[in-house]
């Protein structure tokens, strides 16, 4: 991956903007309301069988939060990077 | 829509992460061909909006709410199987890290959102856009398409969950009610997340078209000629 240069450094940058608002501003009017599986398993009477996990990070702390943007950017590029370099060269 | 461990027995979440793992092995040695050295970073931040996107639970009346599944999205903006995999780190991180969706269900999370919904919302898509592109132009089609496709794929995810629930669920009820209410809701969170995938389809179409993988089979619009009649 060459880093995102001309024209479409702008949109990535823009698309990385895109993210953090929506990660780091519109998060925090996300409603508390039970998704739609899960409010169908408590009219169903499943939900009682979930089992609750704590995790290492909350998505309710921004530094979780931001956190959790990192690990999924860096993850998922490098992974595509190393698939699209691989993708464009002969093997080996 | 993440399913957390407890709600399906473990032979029925060993043949989710069966059919995950092989769905991901595959999409690894196919995403080679969706991807280059343009693509990858956008491939990095799609699946960086999806995570984000997943943290917005919007209100959906009666006390329920919903947020993007993103495969859809993910499938016309980087192709299906890179979708697959965009879909599969975020559901990783989710439940490794934040505890957003079971251990033993991962398996299903990534069948039901990585795979039916990634699947179904493309083929929607293929479908739709095909029709569509006869009588519209490129930015119309690629994003009505991407709009119904990302509906049907919701519906068909939560629908995929009833099967599974069906095959080996905690506990016994009724197959059609089930089926109704995850229908009924879905159908909601669908239109929603229809509405989202052909905003930003038709965002990144008005920008950087050639990016758009879903966009690259139909003719780029034809340029205004202003001709003088008078």
């Amino acid at each position: 991956m060459t880093w995102p240069r001309g024209p479409g450094r702008r949109l990535w940058l823009a698309g990385l903007g895109a993210c953090l608002i929506v990660a780091g501003v519109l998060s925090r009017f996300a409603s508390e309301a039970p998704d739609g599986l899960e409010r169908v398993a408590q009219d169903q009477g499943i939900a009682g069988h979930a089992v609750e996990r704590t995790g290492l990070l909350s998505a309710a702390d921004p530094a979780g939060v931001l956190l959790g943007v990192g690990i999924v950017l860096v993850s998922a590029s490098l992974l595509a990077w190393s698939l699209g370099r691989r993708g464009t060269s002969p093997e080996g | 829509m993440h399913v957390p461990d407890g709600f399906l027995d473990i032979p029925t979440s060993v043949g989710t992460a069966v059919v995950a793992t092989g769905a991901v092995g595959l999409a690894l040695r196919q995403a080679r061909r969706e991807l280059d050295d343009r693509t990858a970073p956008l491939a990095g931040l799609v699946a960086t909006f999806v995570f984000a996107a997943q943290l917005v639970n919007f209100p959906i009346g009666a006390g329920t709410s919903g947020h993007l599944l993103g495969g859809t999205l993910a499938a016309v903006l980087v192709g299906p199987w890179t979708a697959t995999l965009c879909l599969t780190v975020v559901l990783g991180v989710q439940a490794l890290l934040f505890a957003d969706g079971g251990l033993t269900a991962l398996g299903t999370n990534v069948t039901l959102m990585g795979v039916v919904g990634v699947w179904v919302g493309y083929g929607l898509f293929r479908m739709v856009a095909a029709v569509a592109s006869r009588v519209a132009g490129r930015t119309r089609a690629v994003a009505v398409g991407a709009g119904l496709g990302a509906v049907g794929s919701v519906v068909g995810s939560a629908l995929a969950f009833v099967g599974l629930y069906a095959a080996g669920g905690a506990t016994p009820v009724p197959l059609a009610t089930l089926a109704a209410a995850m229908a009924g809701v879905h159908g909601l969170i669908g239109l929603a997340e229809g509405l989202i995938t052909a905003l930003v389809v038709s965002s990144i179409l008005a920008v950087r078209p050639d990016l758009v993988h879903g966009a690259r089979r139909y003719a780029a619009p034809a340029p205004d000629i202003v001709v003088a009649t008078r």
